[in-house]
């Protein structure tokens, strides 16, 4: 055992020479760690006969100092980091790449930056923090993901730890666990080939560094959930008043509600007229909490990476159950010798959805329906008595008072899922290596699901008694079974060699994957309630879905060359081949090149005063050809005619019997979509490295959609079309830019950064397009425009008054504008015919179900001393929210209106009175039964082109000082305060602005507020 | 390790050749019979079209039945391809399946000709749904095309047929496969034997026969120069012989008879000649269902059972309308009119809403369930408010359904009716009786109904041998046959018949058989019944709500009255053009087939 002798220093910014508080120093042999005070000094117990000294402090670089056997004052200085040109870039493939180095437009984000966040999948940890990423979160309940797509592009495809998956195995890692995350948009995708159309979602996992010491680290969260928004149903008063008025209006003599029921809603008080609130009994608080263990390390031979998470977010919905994870990571890799070297990871997850068994497909849509077909008059219990539930609308469903374990069953979904890797690399000869990895994937799924008969009840006041007043006699019994197997292998030879000024890397490889996804699903009618085996005897229906066996095989190379670090280039193809295609069609050759030039490195530029101010600047271009087999109207084997098995069928003989039906033609002429891909940017670093730069501006062009050559004029009468073929083309088209500025002031570290993404599609190229005329052009003509323009009539105001109803002179409803009272609403007649039809339709918005053209984020970070504090803002506009049904169509189906809209419209002075004045309002008059009518039609006045911003993450946290630790023999204390969706900035009343359920009940996005706390030793 | 990588180099031509699940070649089907019988039930599974139970809404259309579920349906025209079928996907499919079962050597030859005989009707149905909704359309025979870069296309353009050559071609072609089909029944009358034949055979005749009569019978007929739209008027009494002589051979030989197996109760005997698949003599052919088997079972029941016996979520999609009761006559008077109002405008008054019923048509029991009857032996009720006599006037009270007044009795029933914008309540006043499934756990999401959908049955051979024995001068023939049927219903017979009674004795018996459209169309009323005019007895829907009197004191206190209402779900009248004689054809299918001509009005 070496003796220790302590030493002292100071640590000081290399430039200003100011002293550095709270910087990290652990000193390597003696496995000793301090930090600096406010004035920069320190103590330390080294090894005596020499050690070295590791600094680091954020936002600086890293530091390693020797420390010989007599010195015994050390001065440090750290350098500011320029961070984000130092990273290294994972760029697919299991290849890496030093950011100064890359030619292609490649983000990527580290662990801390994903780690901040609460949300219970990977894609929401990554909202608003990476440029060149659009994202909307359609639905929130428990367990839900955040659509992400790749400037736009659709469905990328997902890469991790070097095998090939989708977004529903990224989504489910614990994001804990990650260590980087680089986003392919550009031609460098190519290295994926056939699927990389869309860009790719490349994911490292953390591992144990060599010769560190063996770090514990804890972390439990605890925090509450509520929604972030839904639009609040009518009160009893606001209701029963609207209705009232509408009868007045409509000329209903018998009033539903009479003056006197009126008063006693007013009131409130008496039985059978006490208002319920149905949001507040459906909807409550509820908690989320996080655990996570993981131990890592490293001798000088094996490092490794152990983990353990475990994720419950309960459903805001009452009593509804939820979403359980947990996660497991092991990551282990071993120096056999100085050439070999072999590691092993294994990912495992369980996954677990619970909720009742209640009736329909989507178990979460009747409580968000029921907040609004249940009227706020009517109560869910017969006497309110909590043993009968009663039959509050005339559809059953919607009385939440029985959507609960006991009385309508439990839905179950379970995923357990494994994925084992082996990897080997081993050295040549100098610079040529030998990479394989073998990858076998094991997911199995089970649902269960379980809806009860039930009851509801009536309540008879004269012999206390409750009646049965409905009964179901509909018990459904289902269950889906399935597993995904996958073996994947990947195998590269590697060159590397620098000589002179340069710099060569040349890698070869070959990538396989073979997966099958058999599944079943059975139903039964169980006998009984308490029954829930599945017996044959009361099974009826059992489907088998088959194999669904897939095969892919990519070739891969790919060459990097550079000159002094100061001209790059690569090149990179890969030839793939998939199973889908006809045997004589199956392979396709997807070249890309990139170069870049990094004028900050010529002398010139060096030398130059330009050099203090722009520190770094690259300029860097690419073009490539990527291809996606998911072509649309082409599924795997239409090459093959013949008859298809298990299609239709019929009764005959008293028995039913499965159909077989002849296949069209074989398709031999279609293939995969071959996507161009360019991309030309730079990065650039001014002000000694404080703020960063990276534009890109970029387009994307398909070509190869499938279309049907109609010139061709095959008779219909001969029973078949011809097959499409790759004839019609699209675009994608954008920019993006990231800029960050990191300073330090005093002892107040901070960045600020920002992102936007812009990025819209076109349609393109239409196989010869045909017109019968100029409006037909004007109207359905989609070549070289906009794609999804969303049409309709352009709202002009509203009526004010009886008197210009009756001197309009362009007919505004179709009947004579004999339906218009005032209030409704007024269309602008652009063709000047006179009447308001489909012809005065123009576009008035954007796509309503995709991600927006435009996504922004926002991320500030500030530490001071031991706190911290960080906000990411993520904000979206371009995209549009149309209006219907409950948010549109007053009292729909029966049901209840938002109060925002009840208290805006149009309404009489005197309810009683349809002659009374009017008062003006937002919004027309709200009539019962009037969803016909000109007011409602498809709209600018309906359709709200939404623009957004969400404080999506607030992370505000303490770190216990080290003297304070250090006895306890603890590294780091960090106790914090986080917050998810706490502010929304939007100009959509009350909805959720990522929802796309145009009745505006779509599941809403949760408000968080957690308290956590993290120990490591 | 390496086993991946290896597996791929040494066998990588092998590694994208994967198994498809479900595809099968030619020679797998033709070389087993049970797959050859699979292919033909499939094609017994596409010949489904207009209106059928598994879609309700489609008997709402016309005016038989109004949607319930819902707002209104603002259903005013119709559309230019309704119910048009164009189907030569399928022919194409039963003429690859010709093609194969001439060849197959794994059937006798007995089973291939019954096989074949199966096939070419299933084809002559086709065709025969084609022209009623489009006229003459393209006749390609026995043809399995094929196509090649480069060929001529124009050997593969086949012109429209004359309106007469598809309904002959429908025609020869009954007779041809009659002979090679079994006379017997079979299990559910699912598929077709040689009454099935014969039964097309009179309905196409008698509908060519109806057009040729009819059309010509215009001011201007519907016709176009090639005559593939208009037969001429001298082929009617040619077609009318073949009804005829078609729908006796039916009457006279086959298996089949006008089910009466419960005189004593006429309306269950209606009902169960039509809804009760067991021992049915009745039904010739229809499509059948069982439980189980996966998800081909109907919705009907679930959707269409009223509240009250409803045994799942979903009830009262739709109801039958007003205008459908009435026009089922009473035993002793052919105006069937409720009586809801005395000479002097007043009230009469019920003790049970049924009894406004009494003396109907027993079929009308047997097709809708009015107000209060029974239903799987339990009540039906129907009730929309009260009528509270009010110092000298009647006020009317309504509530939400299920509601009770102060006093404990009922104002509005579960079932409705109500004229709100409420889902799952009635707002017609009825429900569907016919096709409506008694058995336990029918209206479930999870099971639904083994209720199956005739398609030709008895009855209609003696309405098509009454109507063309009409049309031939036939009287005495015509009055026996159609007499036949209105006994069954227990209603008065008649002495002569005319072209009115034959329209309302098909409206009345064969309602929601997916007849009604293609009636009025033949004898060429629709546009005049669907007039299109507000409030118009045929064209406006009607609904008839039931109140309860509440007027203490009086003899009426307790009883019932109805009131006629214009259905609050429907908002416009019916109104059905001349141009909706014929569908239109598409475009598309003139492009590419330069040889098809348009339709009139087009």
């Amino acid at each position: 055992m070496a003796q220790n002798r302590s030493i002292t220093g100071t640590v000081r910014d290399a430039e200003g020479g100011t002293p550095i508080g709270s910087a990290t120093i652990r000193a390597l042999v003696s496995e000793r760690t301090t930090s600096s005070a406010v004035d920069g000094t320190f103590s330390i117990e080294v090894a005596s006969n020499g050690d070295s000294l590791l600094v680091t402090y954020l936002g600086y670089e890293e530091l390693v100092v020797s420390v010989g056997a007599n010195e015994s004052n050390v001065t440090i200085d750290l350098v500011s980091s320029s961070e984000s040109l130092e990273e290294v870039v994972v760029t697919g493939f299991g290849m890496a790449q030093k950011k100064e180095t890359l030619t292609g437009a490649v983000a990527s984000i580290g662990a801390d930056d994903i780690s901040r966040s609460l949300a219970p999948t990977t894609s929401g940890a990554l909202v608003g923090k990476m440029p060149g990423l659009n994202f909307r979160q359609t639905d929130g309940r428990p367990g839900s993901s955040t659509q992400l797509r790749i400037r736009n592009m659709g469905d990328p495809l997902y890469v991790i730890d070097g095998v090939q998956k989708d977004a529903g195995q990224f989504n489910n890692l614990d994001f804990n666990d990650i260590e980087s995350i680089s986003i392919l948009k550009d031609a460098s995708a190519a290295i994926y080939g056939v699927r990389a159309a869309n860009g790719v979602v490349v994911v490292t996992t953390k591992r144990g560094k060599l010769n560190t010491k063996n770090t514990i680290n804890l972390t439990a969260n605890y925090g509450f959930q509520d929604l972030s928004r839904f639009p609040k149903p009518a009160d009893a008063v606001t209701f029963v008043e609207s209705f009232i008025q509408s009868e007045t209006v409509q000329g209903v003599g018998d009033y539903r509600y009479d003056q006197e029921d009126l008063d006693k809603w007013r009131q409130g008080t008496e039985k059978g007229y006490v208002p319920f609130d149905w949001l507040d009994y459906i909807w409550q608080p509820s908690p989320q909490a996080y655990l996570s263990a993981n131990v890592s390390g490293g001798s000088d031979k094996i490092n490794y990476y152990f983990s353990l998470g475990h994720l419950n977010q309960q459903d805001v919905i009452v009593n509804y159950g939820g979403f359980q994870r947990t996660n497991v990571q092991m990551n282990i890799n071993a120096k056999i010798s100085d050439r070999f070297r072999v590691g092993a990871s294994y990912n495992a997850r369980h996954e677990f959805r619970r909720n009742p068994g209640v009736p329909g497909g989507d178990d979460h849509w009747l409580p968000r329906f029921g907040v609004y077909r249940n009227l706020p008059t009517i109560r869910p219990f017969a006497n309110d008595n909590p043993d009968y539930p009663t039959l509050t609308s005339t559809d059953p469903g919607t009385n939440f008072g029985w959507l609960n374990y006991d009385l309508s069953g439990e839905r179950t979904e379970t995923w357990r899922v494994s994925q084992l890797n082996f990897d080997a690399e081993y050295d040549l000869i100098d610079g040529l290596k030998a990479k394989a990895l073998v990858g076998y994937y094991f997911a199995n799924q089970r649902m269960d699901n379980q809806e009860y008969t039930y009851k509801l009840y009536g309540y008879d006041e004269a012999t206390d008694t409750y009646p049965v007043i409905f009964e179901n006699t509909n018990p459904w019994r289902e269950r889906r079974m399935g597993h995904v197997e996958e073996l994947t292998s990947n195998v590269q030879l590697n060159y590397t060699k620098s000589f002179d000024n340069h710099n060569l890397s040349v890698i070869g490889g070959v990538e396989t994957i073979l997966r099958k996804d058999p599944t079943t699903w059975l139903h039964s009618i169980p006998t009984a309630n308490a029954l829930h085996l599945i017996d044959y005897e009361t099974m009826d229906q059992y489907d088998d879905r088959g194999d669904n066996a897939q095969a892919r095989i990519g070739y891969i190379g790919k060459i990097n060359y550079d000159y002094e670090g100061k001209y790059l280039i690569e090149l990179l193809g890969r030839y793939d081949g998939s199973w889908k295609f006809p045997p004589n069609d199956r392979w396709g050759f997807f070249p890309a090149a990139s170069a870049g030039w990094r004028i900050s490195e010529e002398s010139f530029w060096k030398d130059n005063q330009i050099a203090n101010i722009v520190n770094d600047l690259k300029i860097r271009g690419s073009f490539g050809l990527v291809g996606d087999d998911n072509t649309s109207g082409y599924a795997a084997f239409d090459y093959l005619s013949g008859y298809n098995y298990k299609q239709g069928g019929s009764v005959i003989d008293g028995v039913y019997v499965l159909g077989t039906q002849p296949r069209g033609l074989p398709v031999t002429t279609l293939s995969w979509l071959r996507a161009e891909m360019a991309n030309v940017g730079f990065d650039a670093a001014f002000l000694r490295h404080r703020l960063t730069a990276t534009v890109e501006f970029f387009q994307r062009k398909r070509t190869g959609l499938p279309a049907a050559r109609y010139d061709v004029l095959l008779p219909n009468e001969v029973g078949f079309g011809l097959p499409n073929e790759n004839l019609n083309s699209d675009k994608h088209r954008g920019f993006e830019v990231a800029l960050r500025w990191a300073d330090r002031a005093g002892d107040l570290n901070y960045s600020l950064g920002g992102n936007i993404t812009y990025s819209r599609f076109y349609d393109w190229d239409r196989y010869k397009p045909r017109f019968s005329n100029s409006w037909d052009v004007y109207r359905n003509s989609i070549v070289k425009r906009y794609g999804y323009l969303n049409w309709g009539l352009q709202s002009d105001g509203q009526f004010q008054s009886w008197d210009e109803i009756a001197a309009w002179p362009i007919d505004n409803d179709r009947q004579g504008n004999r339906t218009l009272r005032p209030g409704d609403v007024k269309y602008k007649d652009l063709n000047g015919d006179g009447v308001i039809n489909g012809l005065d339709e123009r576009p008035i918005g954007y796509r309503q179900d995709s991600t927006p053209a435009l996504n922004l984020g926002l991320n500030f970070a500030f530490a001071y001393k031991g706190f911290d504090l960080a906000l990411d803002f993520s904000g979206g506009a371009m995209f549009t929210f149309y209006r219907e049904n409950e948010m549109r169509t007053p009292f729909q189906n029966g049901g209840n209106i938002p109060q925002f809209y009840a208290e805006d419209a149009w309404r009489l002075s005197d309810i009683w009175d349809a002659n009374s004045e009017l008062i003006p309002g937002k919004y027309p008059m709200l009539l019962i039964g009037n969803g016909a009518h000109s007011n409602y039609w498809n709209s600018d006045f309906w359709k709200d082109n939404i623009r957004y911003i969400k404080l999506r993450n607030l992370d505000f946290g303490y770190s216990l000082p080290k003297h304070i630790l250090e006895p306890l023999s603890i590294t780091g204390v960090r106790v914090y305060f986080s917050g998810q969706n706490l502010l929304t900035f939007t100009n959509l009343i009350e909805i959720d602005p990522e929802m796309q359920d145009t009745n505006g009940l779509g599941y809403p996005t949760y408000k968080v507020l957690n308290f956590g706390i993290n120990v490591s030793f | 390790m390496l086993a991946g990588g290896i597996t791929c180099f040494s066998g990588c031509s092998d590694f994208l050749e994967r198994q498809p699940d479900t595809i099968m070649t030619d020679d797998q089907i033709f070389g087993d019979a049970v797959m050859i019988r699979s292919v033909l039930a499939n094609y017994y599974g596409r010949v489904s079209w207009g209106q059928h139970i598994g879609d309700d809404y489609s008997f709402t259309i016309l005016d038989e039945a109004g949607k319930s579920d819902g707002g209104p349906d603002n259903i005013q025209g119709y559309g230019n391809d309704l119910w048009r079928v164009y189907d030569y996907t399928l022919i194409r499919n039963i003429n690859q399946f010709l093609q194969g079962l001439r060849e197959t050597t794994a059937l006798s030859d007995e089973d291939k000709q019954v096989y074949e005989g199966e096939a070419r009707f299933l084809r002559a149905w086709t065709y025969f749904n084609m022209a009623r909704g489009l006229g003459g359309m393209p006749i390609v025979g026995d043809e399995v095309f094929e196509y090649e870069g480069g060929m001529d296309i124009t050997t593969l353009q086949y012109p429209r047929s004359t309106e007469a050559g598809i309904y002959d071609y429908i025609i020869a072609e009954c007779d041809a496969i009659a002979p090679m089909l079994s006379d017997e029944t079979n299990t559910h009358s699912a598929r077709a034997n040689r009454w099935v034949a014969l039964m097309l055979k009179a309905r196409a005749a008698i509908y060519a026969g109806s057009l040729a009569n009819y059309n010509n019978k215009m001011t201007s007929p519907i016709t176009t120069p090639g005559g593939e739209v208009g037969i001429p008027a001298d082929r009617a009494e040619g077609y009318y012989e073949q009804a005829l002589s078609a729908a006796q051979e039916v009457i006279d030989l086959s298996p089949y008879e006008l089910q009466l197996n419960k005189p004593d109760d006429l309306q269950r005997n209606f009902y169960e000649a039509l809804s009760v698949k067991d021992n049915n003599t009745e039904v010739i052919w229809a499509q059948d269902r069982i439980y189980p088997g996966t998800g081909q079972q109907t919705a009907f029941t679930t959707r269409n059972i009223p509240g009250s016996h409803a045994e799942d979520i979903d009830r009262a999609y739709a109801g039958p309308i007003l205008n459908l009761v009435e026009d089922y006559e009473y035993i002793n008077d052919r105006n069937g009119d409720i009586h809801i109002r005395d000479a002097q405008g007043d009230y009469i008054f019920y003790d049970d809403p049924l009894d406004a019923f009494a003396n109907k048509d027993a079929r009308l029991g047997g097709t809708v369930i009015l107000p209060n009857a029974l239903f799987k032996g339990t009540p039906v009720p129907l009730q929309a408010g009260q009528k509270v006599w009010n110092s000298g006037s009647w006020r009317t009270v309504v509530g939400q359904p299920g509601e009770e007044g102060d006093d404990g009795l009922l104002i509005t029933s579960d079932n409705g009716p109500t004229r709100s914008n409420d889902n799952y309540i009635n707002k017609t006043g009825f429900f569907f009786r016919k096709f409506l499934d008694e058995a336990a756990g029918a209206s479930t999401r999870g099971r639904n109904s083994e209720m199956w959908f005739p398609r030709f049955r008895f009855a209609e051979a003696l309405l098509i041998a009454a109507e063309a024995a009409m049309e031939l001068g036939q009287q005495p023939v015509a009055v026996g046959y159609i007499n036949q049927v209105r006994a069954r219903g227990g209603i008065q017979p008649l002495e002569s018949v005319t072209l009115d009674d034959i329209i309302q004795e098909r409206r009345v018996e064969f309602a929601f058989e997916n007849h009604r459209y293609w009636d009025l169309k033949r004898f060429r009323r629709a546009h005049i019944v669907w007039n299109g005019v507000v409030n118009s007895p045929t064209a406006q829907q009607f609904a008839l709500f039931p109140y309860l009197v509440v007027a203490p004191g009086t003899p009426n206190d307790g009883k019932y009255v109805f009131d006629r209402l214009v259905f609050s779900n429907s908002l416009h009248p019916r109104l059905f053009e001349l141009r909706n004689y014929y569908n239109f054809i598409d475009l598309g299918w003139q492009n590419a087939n330069p040889k098809i001509v348009l339709n009139p009005f087009q």
